[in-house]
């Protein structure tokens, strides 16, 4: 009895400690490599723009407004919004802001997508539900620059808040959920992307 | 001797210390989700083109404290919940968000003051709608919707008291958005849009409001007008 007494006694030293150092730990800045595997199916016949824009580009997150511990997700956005319009389009050219004097009479019509905001929750203890939602908004115009549709896709993932240490820590469940995100919103937005009608008359308006 | 008592009497309080941090801040905030009702048992329901719009604004403040955990309305922000549903065989409807207003019936109401005018005109989301209501600015008060990201600061204004609490607020205020969508046959859309109260304007002094809503069909170039005359 005395000796697990004392053992908790340790413990709760040991928390006491830990949470008094917590906010000397050192910035921690995760950049998710891993892309989105998409469905392979026949491609619709257009060519396409996508344009990058800067929500894109410089897309980042910090885990519950930390600034110790954030995300770049850029990067990670652009390969999977590549590996999204290779899978979807015949034919595609990625632009970013700075190159927007590709000219858009060539294409068939301009993909935009916009990040419309990563947010996460989480509850204060390790048997508690953390969630992390990416929003996403696809914008569809022709050459002449009129939009013809537009849907916004919310990926969301959800796991466990995580213990403060241990490999179940929260750090290792929160990478989790920003990959699970990742996947779930450009998933959803292939989905989305391949079923638009607007796309869809492009498409066979062109094979006319 | 003495050093040992120190040293014990500082264990007591580290452990008193962290048993009141961890019943202090146990709880997460619990907050209501918003019903969906079917479309037309709205009070304020509209169909055009059998494209359905209803809206139901969420003018107090003990509601906005039950399904966002902040008193918008004391942040100058009211909340309107906004359901659409599409039941045309074959038409698309676009409804673009950023041009949702609301004006106030009084024409003696200041217009949209200078500071509001700054404000929005920063704020990512409201610059087309400014220029694309020029028309109505010249009566009453124009009501102009903010983006989730722009309202946060009004959130954390209204005072989450700890860093969980607060993450979850903006991540329900964020979630709960009407978004800009393409609504294709036989589909639905609603969310709330966050209108920025003109900080001249107490919405008990008018009688009723407009709220303005436009669907577009894209593929014909049409333009559907939903206003709907309400009551705060």
């Amino acid at each position: 009895m005395n000796i697990c007494l004392s053992l908790i006694r340790k413990y709760i030293v040991l928390c006491f400690i830990t949470s008094l150092l917590a906010g000397c730990a050192s910035t921690t800045t995760v950049v998710p490599e891993k892309t989105v595997i998409f469905p392979t199916t026949d491609k619709i016949n257009l060519n396409v723009k996508v344009e990058i824009k800067k929500s894109i580009l410089e897309a980042s997150y910090k885990y519950l407004d930390y600034e110790k511990f954030s995300y770049q997700l850029g990067d990670n956005f652009v390969k999977n919004i590549e590996s999204l319009s290779r899978n979807i389009f015949n034919k595609y050219t990625i632009s970013n802001d700075q190159e927007s004097g590709v000219a858009n009479a060539r294409f068939d019509a301009i993909l935009i997508p916009e990040l419309v905001a990563i947010e996460g929750k989480t509850g204060m203890w390790a048997s508690n539900d953390a969630q992390t939602a990416i929003i996403l908004e696809w914008t569809l115009k022709n050459s002449k620059g009129d939009v013809l549709w537009v849907d916004t896709v919310k990926g969301v993932a959800e796991s466990g808040a995580g213990t403060g240490i241990g490999p179940n820590n929260f750090a290792v469940m929160s990478n989790i959920r920003i990959e699970a995100a990742i996947k779930d919103v450009f998933l959803k937005s292939y989905d989305s992307i391949y079923s638009s009608p607007a796309i869809k008359k492009l498409s066979s308006i062109k094979s006319k | 001797m003495t050093m040992l008592v120190k040293l014990f009497s500082i264990y007591k309080w580290s452990v008193l210390f962290f048993i009141i941090a961890i019943s202090s801040s146990c709880a997460t905030v619990t907050l209501k989700k918003q019903e969906v009702k079917p479309v037309e048992s709205y009070k304020y329901s509209s169909s055009k083109d059998a494209l359905t719009v209803a809206v139901q604004p969420m003018s107090r403040s003990e509601d906005c404290i039950e399904y966002f955990g902040s008193d918008l309305i004391a942040n100058k922000i009211l909340p309107i919940f906004i359901v659409v549903e599409n039941k045309n065989p074959s038409l698309n409807f676009t409804i673009f968000k950023e041009k949702i207003t609301m004006q106030s019936s009084s024409a003696t109401d200041n217009l949209i003051s200078d500071k509001d005018q700054n404000y929005l005109k920063s704020s990512q989301n409201t610059g087309e709608a400014l220029s694309g209501t020029g028309a109505v600015i010249s009566s009453g008060a124009v009501f102009m919707p903010i983006g989730a990201l722009a309202a946060a600061p009004f959130l954390l204004v209204a005072g989450a008291k700890q860093m969980t609490d607060s993450a979850t607020i903006k991540y329900n205020f964020t979630d709960n958005e009407f978004r800009t969508k393409t609504i294709t046959p036989g589909k639905n859309s609603y969310g709330f849009v966050y209108l920025k109260i003109p900080e001249t304007i107490n919405l008990k002094n008018s009688d009723f409001y407009i709220l303005s809503i436009i669907a577009k069909d894209i593929e014909n170039d049409k333009q559907l007008n939903f206003e709907f005359k309400i009551s705060l």
